[in-house]
């Protein structure tokens, strides 16, 4: 190359960034979603869930014993590579930005809420558009009740709807979260999975599926780290694809949500992974109106939170500390959806499921009607 | 294009330390309520809406725009003017 045209670091930084950023950018970004989720299946995750933010921090849950449901116990590492490759991304790119306090204790609940909804449903947003993608007719009615949460959402987002400011805050603060994920990796290297043992020092490990079903642990961390880092760069999120384009007929982030669901259809395709069709689906149930009911609490409690649970979590791997309560809301939800009984089933909503719908669908509207801001 | 930084601005809207989707949102209604041909100065700290959401929006509404990053404040002014 010749001298003068060899660009700068910085210049490399800028070059790189408005990849991720343009549309062939976030199509890309879907596109490596939805090829690695059903690689991960085929290489041992559970089915239609190669890829599940909701089911794995629930996972993480059972792996740390917060609730007992022994057929969901593991330390997902695709969940801590997304945590440490946002972080990675925000500090590559100057976008480590420590911040806090903007209602931190609504986020928690809201990330309750949003976890007991998923778990009705069997699944995060990203895991309806896997289960879609892999034939899953019931996630249909899950991703109706996903955009009908998202456009009552909007709704009070028109209305002033407002959590409040955050404030920078100290880099501890930021770093918080991903050392909390560090630590949980370092458990897994002390206290590996023993075969056939549910117990590895404090660490619980399902022996029957779907916890015990799982690609190995460096493939695993290494998908997480790539879908952290481009996910980081691209702002995908599966919520706010559906929140722009009705609020602003904005297409970009929905580009990256379909481009998920086609390059997964595809690869389901490919690796003889796509069986269509509505009763015995993996990790599903064929109740309707709870799988809508479901996702409808857990799009209404994303908009009022800001995003879907992978972009809560990159939030909180480029320091954004309320992202991260969100992230812990959702683990203590999981954990209350086990011990009390809300959680779904392949047989169907938990004995408490309904119960639980109708509270978080009550606690989300009071919170959407009572925190708005009165135009000026 | 006019150099729109350098000029006053009609109004300015601060909406600093609020993330995704806040400062679109409020900037949407803020330039809703400017007539054609104001000039809208919007702080930023959040970069997902300083380099990616708010000016894919002015230029789908074929505003102009202009973004100014400002390394040791950490945040970005955008001066966006209302055609």
């Amino acid at each position: 190359m010749e001298e003068g045209l060899t660009p700068n670091k910085e210049e490399y930084m800028t070059t790189f960034k408005n990849i991720f950023a343009t549309r062939w950018g976030i199509i890309t970004v879907g596109a490596l979603v939805g090829i690695l989720a059903p690689l991960l299946q085929k290489l041992g995750n559970p089915g239609n869930m190669g890829v599940c933010v909701a089911c794995f921090q629930r996972d993480i849950a059972g792996a740390l014993g917060l609730h007992r449901a022994d057929v969901v116990e593991y330390m997902r590492p695709e969940i801590i590579g997304f945590v440490i490759g946002s972080l990675a991304a925000a500090y590559l790119f100057k976008e480590f930005r420590p911040r806090a306090g903007s209602a931190p204790m609504v986020r928690f609940v809201l990330g309750v809420f949003a976890m007991i909804g998923a778990l009705v449903f069997l699944g995060c947003p990203w895991r309806a558009w896997l289960r879609l993608a892999a034939g899953d007719g019931n996630a249909i009615l899950g991703l109706l009740g996903l955009v009908s949460g998202i456009w009552i959402g909007i709704r009070f987002l028109k209305a002033g709807y407002d959590l409040g400011r955050s404030q920078p805050t100290y880099a501890a603060v930021g770093w918080t979260l991903p050392l909390i994920m560090l630590g949980f990796l370092v458990l897994m290297f002390i206290y590996p999975q023993i075969p056939g043992e549910s117990k590895s020092g404090i660490l619980f490990y399902s022996v029957k599926s779907p916890g015990s079903m799982h690609a190995p642990l460096a493939i695993s961390l290494a998908a997480g780290l790539a879908i952290g880092l481009a996910a980081q760069r691209s702002r995908f999120c599966t919520m706010g694809a559906f929140r722009d384009l009705i609020l602003f007929q904005q297409t970009h982030l929905f580009l990256g949500v379909i481009s998920l669901a086609v390059f997964a259809f595809i690869a389901n395709l490919v690796l003889n992974q796509f069986n269509p069709g509505f009763a015995n689906q993996p990790v599903a149930h064929t109740m309707g109106l709870w799988n809508y009911l479901g996702m409808v609490l857990a799009g209404l409690s994303f908009v009022l939170a800001g995003g879907c649970p992978g972009r809560q979590i990159f939030l909180a791997g480029e320091g954004d500390g309320d992202a991260a309560v969100f992230v812990l809301g959702m683990i203590f939800g999981a954990a209350f959806s086990h011990n009390f009984g809300l959680a779904s089933s392949p047989a169907g909503v938990g004995p408490n499921g309904i119960a639980g719908v109708i509270v978080g669908l009550v606690v989300c509207l009071s919170i959407g009607f009572t925190m708005r801001k009165k135009a000026a | 294009m006019a150099d729109l930084k350098s000029q006053t601005p009609t109004e300015v809207l601060d909406v600093l330390g609020r993330v995704c989707p806040y400062p679109l949102v409020m900037t949407k209604k803020a330039l809703e309520k400017l007539s054609s041909g104001s000039l809208l100065k919007v702080m930023t700290d959040a970069p997902a809406s300083a380099e990616d959401s708010i000016p894919r929006f002015a230029e789908k509404q074929g505003y102009g725009i202009e973004i100014v990053k400002l390394e040791d404040k950490g945040y970005w002014e955008l001066y966006i003017q209302k055609s």
